[in-house]
């Protein structure tokens, strides 16, 4: 890959530029879906290209193919691209400096999943499915296994060259009782697909699918009979996975920096968190500490290098419950005078770099999560995200959740069905009084995170432990 | 682009190399490029050049299917090969699906040619308006060609190339104003009267009130009404949905539950909409009457949903490995009214220009949706557009909204969604608001 870069690089150098890079990535991934008892999908899919981003006169174009040998036309076009831009635009793109890195990274694992015998992986999905099945009531299963490898190389103009390799595997199981027009699920280890994270098999042997299969068809089955949540103002513990979806939602897309100046304002919207609003506004409350880590060692959002060739880091954006930090780009630090943090992901060879998450994640607090719960008085528990939604400032959030429990005492009660919360961002993260320890604390996989246009698909992680929040409005349907 | 009889003549090699009883081979290509703007900048301007060759294999009860992008042809023999493997190691389950060869309706043949000076200079023209108003101007404009060959073990051979072109534009001060549509090119949409809505949307929502949530009539203008109708479509209008018990045709087919002028329909051959004469399994498209009267009627199929039901396939199948099959060329037939005449009609209630971040899955089987109001809400007091509100959130099933239509507009327009919507503007009574915002 190294060598057609250069090749790349050359010719692309040779027509001018104020800066140009070229990727080329070859991504690999298995999808194995069984379904009622059915094989419903089992599928290898690799996609191999190069992506040229030229800066023009202070202006990007970008252009993108499958075709390798024809790269000469696609370098011509992201040129006559970035002059097409430079034409209108009366700003210039400038580039916060950077170092010049030749360096190698791979992510870790023990097992590599591609090499594990299909009928293994099949065996597992079809035992976890006939469990579920097995529970009286259900009506549909699903059992899903993901996999994922991303190779990938940088060049740039000012004489980076960077190799990648990444390696991802990820599971999950739910169970459906539908009863008429009522509809219940549950999910292991969460919904949508499961939990992903940078590793291999031994992390889906880790998962346990067949140990929970029972457990959550049978819980599925006990919410048809459940009543519906109440509407009520009260205290709300959210278990790890919904926690990082709102991690993902009221934190994760408001601080990327790209947003807050506008660039996406006319798709996904932008941001509360306006530049005047850095290192003076009181985000959470001064138990709430947030990190972009990309540089944890299993997060679906870590990485040696992003794809400007910025190396991988860890920064507050939240500390002690004040907003203080944004996800950056070159060109968005450039404007603040700063580096970039390192954020710039592409999905792909097809696509430009964005700002995207990386692990954003809350740091964990003092309390053990028995704690968290016997301390309760009264309250909800809710678990494992249903629906989601939030306004294009990223302020009114509404999130549905599979399963309530009601706290009475310090103790966990009876189940509601059809949960749902709602808030104002900083609000809710104010009303945060306490986060359960490090024992509880691990990094959920979000593989499909959306952004952009024509739409990306980022792999991002969030590292949680439960926390608890007063004062929220929750209901059923 | 490769055109048909290449396209044609490299998966029949493909095709006759792979040894199984069931078998299907496609190549999808596909050319686009995007313009985007923000704060009167072009800041991300691409092009993108895609190809997916995707191989489909079925024996006895067992089936795979392998998706590549590198045409090295020993890279192909080896995933062939392969598939051998990926089968033996299955149990029995389901055998793939395969259809039979249809005749393919002729269809307008014309592509677009993607230009990225065309697509600067439209953005110097919305910017230029928006400067005059000291707004700043936002935006994307795409232009999107794909071809796509088929070819199966039951004598499949299909081919069909399509354009259409996107636009969207935004102005920004102390309020927001957007619209956007579809068109067979850039040409073909009027961006002078689509700029001019955006521009005076963002005008007129100035200093926002703030209402409180509740029951309230609303108009939904057509991006509203194309959201709504995607969430129908997605949780709804699949036969897998239907076959899983979790769409709403599960409680209501044949049953006149909403009002006669109800009419929603399907229909890939349609020149109002983009054509595209076949589905992703190579089949002709057939119009489906989804809501015919105000009756429910039935779901949209592909082979394998079809089989199931003893049915043929209604030419709905989406790109392989898939949730099942899909509308993807919706229209919502348009009433007699102009919006103009609806608002003048409406004594008091709410008029929304689009939706943000709308999902069902609080309760898909109603299509019980939440999500946010933008970029120009309006409220409406005897006939007229009193002032501009502060969005809000609904909860609201988008099944009962359907029910509580009163009006539809006679304009339509084509938005997108998970494929192309013709949509109008629509009234509906007793649109449920739960939540509101700062701004």
């Amino acid at each position: 890959m190294l060598e057609i870069g250069r090749e790349i690089l050359n010719y692309a150098s040779r027509l001018g530029g104020d800066y140009v890079d070229v990727r080329i990535v070859r991504r690999k991934q298995e999808e194995i879906e069984v379904k009622n008892g059915v094989l419903e999908n089992a599928s290898k899919n690799e996609t191999y290209g190069f992506g040229v981003r030229v800066l023009y006169n202070g202006a990007w174009g970008f252009a993108s193919s499958f075709n390798l040998s024809d790269y000469r036309k696609i370098v011509e076009k992201a040129f006559q691209i970035a002059k097409a831009s430079a034409s209108v635009n009366k700003k210039k793109v400038v580039l916060a400096p950077e170092e010049v890195y030749k360096a190698k990274w791979e992510s870790q694992y023990k097992i590599d999943p591609f090499s594990v015998p299909f009928e293994k992986k099949l065996d597992l999905l079809f035992t976890a499915d006939k469990i579920m099945r097995e529970v009286k009531g259900i009506s549909l299963t699903e059992a899903s296994l993901s996999f994922f490898k991303e190779d990938k190389v940088f060049l740039s103009s000012e004489g980076s060259e960077i190799e990648q390799s990444i390696l991802e595997s990820g599971g999950g199981i739910t169970a459906y009782a539908i009863e008429g027009a009522d509809v219940q699920r549950r999910s292991y280890p969460n919904s949508f697909g499961g939990d992903f994270r940078k590793g291999g098999w031994e992390f889906i042997e880790e998962l346990d699918l067949i140990g929970n299969a029972e457990r959550i068809a049978k819980e599925a089955v006990l919410l048809l009979s459940a009543e519906p949540l109440p509407e009520m103002v009260t205290t709300l513990i959210l278990d790890g996975t919904q926690l990082a979806l709102q991690v993902h939602e009221s934190c994760g897309h408001p601080t990327e920096l790209d947003r807050v100046l506008g660039m996406e304002a006319s798709f996904a919207g932008t941001s509360f968190l306006t530049i005047d609003k850095r290192n003076n506004f009181q985000y959470g409350s001064e138990i709430v500490n947030i990190v972009a880590d990309a540089t944890h060692l299993y997060g679906l959002g870590s990485f040696g290098f992003d794809d400007e060739g910025v190396p991988a880091q860890k920064n507050y954006l939240v500390k002690n419950g004040l907003f203080v930090g944004y996800l950056t780009s070159r060109e968005t630090a450039a404007l603040f005078g700063e580096k970039s943090n390192g954020t710039m992901r592409a999905d792909g060879w097809n696509r430009i770099p964005l700002i995207r998450m990386t692990n954003i994640n809350l740091l964990p607090g003092d309390m053990p999560y028995e704690d968290l719960i016997a301390s309760t008085d009264e309250g909800v528990y809710m678990a494992v995200n249903r629906n989601w939604s939030i306004d294009d400032k990223r302020l009114n959030f509404h999130f549905g959740c599979e399963i309530a429990y009601e706290i009475k005492d310090g103790k966990l009660g009876k189940i509601y069905k059809n949960p749902y919360y709602t808030g104002i961002t900083y609000e809710f993260w104010r009303s945060c009084d306490a986060i359960a320890d490090e024992k509880s604390w691990r990094v959920w996989g979000v593989p499909n995170c959306g952004k952009g246009e024509p739409m990306q698909v980022a792999r991002v992680g969030h590292g949680v432990a439960p926390a608890r929040f007063k004062k929220v409005k929750v209901g059923g349907k | 682009m490769w055109g048909e009889d290449k396209i044609l003549s490299f998966l029949k090699n493909i095709l006759d190399k792979i040894p199984f009883e069931r078998k299907e081979v496609s190549l999808a290509i596909n050319n686009q490029e995007l313009t985007r703007f923000a704060n009167n900048i072009i800041h991300q301007n691409v092009a993108e050049e895609n190809l997916s060759l995707t191989i489909r294999a079925g024996e006895g009860k067992r089936k795979i299917i392998i998706n590549t992008s590198d045409l090295d042809i020993e890279k192909i023999d080896k995933l062939i090969k392969d598939l051998d493997e990926l089968l033996k190691a299955q149990p029995e389950t389901e055998e793939l699906y395969l259809p039979e060869p249809e005749p393919i309706p002729s269809h307008e043949k014309k592509l677009i040619n993607p230009s990225p000076e065309l697509r600067a200079n439209l953005v110097k023209i919305f910017t230029e308006k928006g400067e005059k108003h000291n707004l700043e101007t936002f935006g994307a404009l795409s232009e999107n060609i794909s071809e796509f060959g088929i070819m199966n073990s039951k004598g499949v051979k299909a081919y069909t190339v399509y354009s259409y072109a996107h636009g969207k534009v935004m102005y920004m001060g102390d309020g927001s104003g957007y619209q956007e549509e579809i068109g067979k090119n850039l040409n073909n949409i009027n961006f002078e009267e689509l700029s001019e809505r955006a521009l005076q949307k963002c005008i007129d929502s100035k200093n926002p009130e703030e209402i409180d949530p509740g029951s309230y009539t609303v108009i939904l203008e057509p991006l509203a009404v194309g959201e709504l109708l995607e969430m129908l479509s997605y949780f709804g209008f699949s036969a897998k949905a239907v076959q899983e018990k979790r769409s709403f045709l599960n409680l209501y087919m044949g049953q006149k539950i909403f009002k006669d002028f109800i009419n929603i329909f399907d229909d890939g051959l349609n020149p109002e909409g983009i054509v595209i004469p076949i589905d992703f399994e190579g089949v002709p498209k057939k119009r489906v009457d989804l809501i015919k009267n105000g009756i429910p009627m039935g779901p949209v199929y592909d082979t394998a949903t079809a089989v199931k039901e003893e049915k043929k396939s209604t030419g709905h199948a989406l790109p392989p490995p898939s949730w099942g099959p899909a509308p993807l060329n919706l229209f919502f037939a348009p009433g007699e009214k102009s919006l103009e005449e609806i608002i003048s009609e409406t004594e008091r209630g709410i008029l929304v220009t689009r939706f943000h971040y709308v999902n069902a899955f609080l309760d898909p089987i109603r299509v019980l949706a939440t999500g946010m109001t933008r970029d120009g809400t309006f409220l409406i007091e005897n006939g007229k557009i009193k002032k501009p509100l502060k969005n809000l959130r609904f909860t609201q099933s988008f099944v009962e909204a359907l029910t509580n239509v009163v009006e539809i507009s006679k304009e339509a327009i084509l938005v997108p969604s998970m494929g192309f919507s013709k949509v109008p503007a629509i009234k509906v009574e007793n649109f449920n608001f739960t939540g509101k915002t700062e701004f």
